[in-house]
């Protein structure tokens, strides 16, 4: 009895450290040998042209070389800055800037923007990390009824087991996002769907459908991201807006107020017609 | 029929009451208007005043309509109510994010096209802060109790209180939006200045339930902000005894007023009819004389008036106050309503 409750006890004792265990392990400052990769959104919105800020963190024990990243969506035209880091130290930290520009013929709504990031380094592990996540990886409910200052979603990306391609996770539905007590985004296009985990077979590893290719201006003939190591990916929500026809507005106010003044005029001068009887 | 303006105005303002105020108890989901969302992009700063436990904590819902009438209706009302908040709150929580004009202009336009057309009559009938006001007045009149008259340097005072109100809070909004004041902690302690001391943000909740933020002494400015919530709501309350007294200083009022004179609906007197018994003075709840005083214009849209258009039921005489829009009589003083 005396051994059956010593077990019981270990067992407790045991199955209460692992959520500890699993915090610390969700803390990303807790984590080495990863590169950190933070948006600086997850969610943007453009009329025409934007700009968005990845922020990296080397949390390697050693520097990390040729450092790439690239932007991808069917709706805009992505320009990263700086197109090559040569050398990122340990924990340095650095960001790249992605220029977005619409693309012609694209409506007004939600599109996806696919970020991968690279490194020439032997098990090369991204840890993407959006703003505002730090200690679960599933989509939060917030203990308090949040307002508009506070971010809308929250499309978690999780940290990336080696040697696969990335999973994305779904962004929250609508009910998630009701439960959340947030204002839900107005989604006009679906966003995409779950990508399936398609794990590569030794030949695709090495094929060039993964690679990624340089520029011929930063990266010497032949240096590419070695495809062995996998690319980081996390889709960060961009909203188009509809562009704004301001003279539309502008013309109407203008009129108004200028009536209101004519009519202001023409009151003033509204004698009453006769005298006022008197008292 | 006696007083039947006054009659259909509570109606009206019984109706607006409950439509702004419990919108959001419809259980309605937001509903997408064409004028554009003014929601901050999710990339801003944060404003962290929105905790609970804050003086600008929003215990809300999306509203029904992301739009912003010329009413007193709130931010902070519960469930979110019909509405999304005052023309005020819009201007000044744009101003400190340096929105770009032209995605304020849509509802720069509904503003303007809607005081255009009816200027303060949105007060007399429509806003919920003034038919909590009114209700005083009533309360007041039910105990047996006379109002108290302000001399007429203290109303004039008190109006252009109200412009000083509203220029502060504009000069507030934008000032905390330099990069150096944001820095510092004073884009948050001072987001919003007037909702923090508005007494709208503290009564409103309540009619849906919801415990506002009464109080929060977590520093200077906030405390500041405290005194002041207290100050204005005491200020408020003495509607009891003066008639719509925070009317006469609400600082959107005071924009709106600027629509008085020049709006489509317009107040007309006929002098001649006129035999100055004095009852548009004594009932104007806004405790303005320019209607009794006026001897020579036909058109009286004066600044302060709400267009409650009492003036217009008390007046005994046949034709003598007229309410036209578009120079449509709407509504007519009539001798025979009170004495057939």
């Amino acid at each position: 009895m005396r051994k059956l409750n010593i077990e019981l006890i270990l067992l407790i004792l045991t199955s209460l450290s692992s959520p500890a265990y699993g915090h610390l392990c969700d803390n990303i400052f807790r984590r080495a040998d990863k590169l950190v990769v933070k948006p600086e959104r997850d969610f943007i919105r453009i009329e025409k042209t934007g700009a968005l800020r990845i922020f990296i963190k080397n949390t390697y024990p050693a520097a990390l070389h040729r450092v790439r990243m690239i932007g991808e969506s069917d709706a805009f035209f992505v320009d990263v800055e700086p197109p090559l880091i040569k050398e990122l130290k340990p924990q340095e930290k650095t960001f790249f800037t992605l220029k977005l520009k619409v693309k012609e013929g694209v409506k007004p709504g939600d599109y996806s923007l696919l970020i991968k990031v690279g490194a020439r380094q032997f098990n090369f592990r991204p840890h993407l990390l959006i703003r505002g996540e730090v200690e679960k990886p599933e989509v939060t409910k917030p203990s308090e009824p949040k307002t508009v200052q506070e971010k809308v979603t929250k499309p978690q990306v999780k940290p990336q087991p080696e040697d696969t391609v990335i999973q994305k996770e779904p962004p929250p539905t609508k009910e998630e996002i009701k439960k959340a007590q947030v204002k839900p985004p107005v989604l006009e296009k679906p966003f995409p769907k779950k990508k399936e985990i398609i794990k590569p077979s030794a030949e695709e590893k090495v094929g060039p459908a993964n690679e990624i290719e340089p520029e011929e201006d930063t990266l010497l003939k032949g240096d590419t991201l070695p495809t062995t190591q996998p690319i980081g990916e996390v889709i960060i929500r961009v909203e188009r807006f509809a562009e704004l026809k301001y003279y539309l507005y502008l013309i109407p106010i203008v009129i108004l107020v200028v009536l209101l003044i004519w009519r202001r005029v023409r009151y003033t001068g509204s004698k009453a017609k006769g005298k006022m009887r008197p008292r | 029929m006696k007083r039947r303006i006054t009659l259909l105005r509570r109606v009206v303002q019984i109706a607006s009451f409950i439509a702004i105020l419990y919108g959001g108890f419809l259980g309605i989901e937001n509903i997408k208007t064409l004028l554009p969302s003014l929601d901050p992009d999710p990339g801003e700063p944060e404003i962290t005043k929105y905790e609970r436990g804050d003086i600008l904590w929003v215990a809300e819902d999306p509203p029904i309509f992301e739009l912003y009438p010329p009413v007193a209706t709130c931010r902070f009302i519960a469930r979110g109510g019909s509405f999304k908040a005052c023309f005020l709150h819009m201007i000044s929580e744009n101003l400190t994010w340096l929105t770009p004009l032209k995605y304020l202009l849509p509802h720069i336009l509904l503003f303007v096209f809607l005081c255009f057309l009816a200027a303060r009559f949105f007060c007399g009938w429509l806003c919920p802060l003034g038919f909590f006001a009114d209700g005083l007045s009533t309360i007041r009149r039910f105990f047996g109790l006379s109002y108290v008259e302000l001399p007429k340097v203290l109303r004039d005072i008190l109006v252009k209180f109200g412009y000083v109100l509203l220029f502060l809070t504009l000069l507030l909004s934008i000032v905390i939006s330099l990069p150096a004041l944001a820095v510092a902690g004073f884009k948050e302690e001072l987001f919003l200045p007037y909702c923090q001391i508005c007494p709208a943000r503290i009564l409103f909740p309540l009619f849906g339930g919801v415990t506002p933020c009464w109080y929060s002494f977590d520093s200077t400015i906030s405390t500041v902000f405290t005194f002041f919530g207290w100050l204005f709501l005491l200020f408020f309350l003495m509607s009891f005894f003066i008639r719509r007294l925070w009317c006469r200083i609400c600082p959107i009022g005071a924009i709106i007023s600027l629509f008085n004179r020049g709006a489509l609906i317009t107040k007309e007197k006929d002098v001649q009819k006129c035999t100055r018994c004095g009852a548009c003075a004594t009932g104007c709840p806004m405790g303005d004389r320019g209607v009794y005083e006026e001897k020579s214009n036909r058109i009286i849209n004066r600044t302060n008036c709400i267009f409650c258009f009492r003036c217009v039921d008390l007046c005994p005489e046949d034709g003598c106050l007229q309410v036209k829009f578009l120079r449509k009589g709407i509504f007519k003083s009539s001798f025979k309503r009170d004495y057939k």
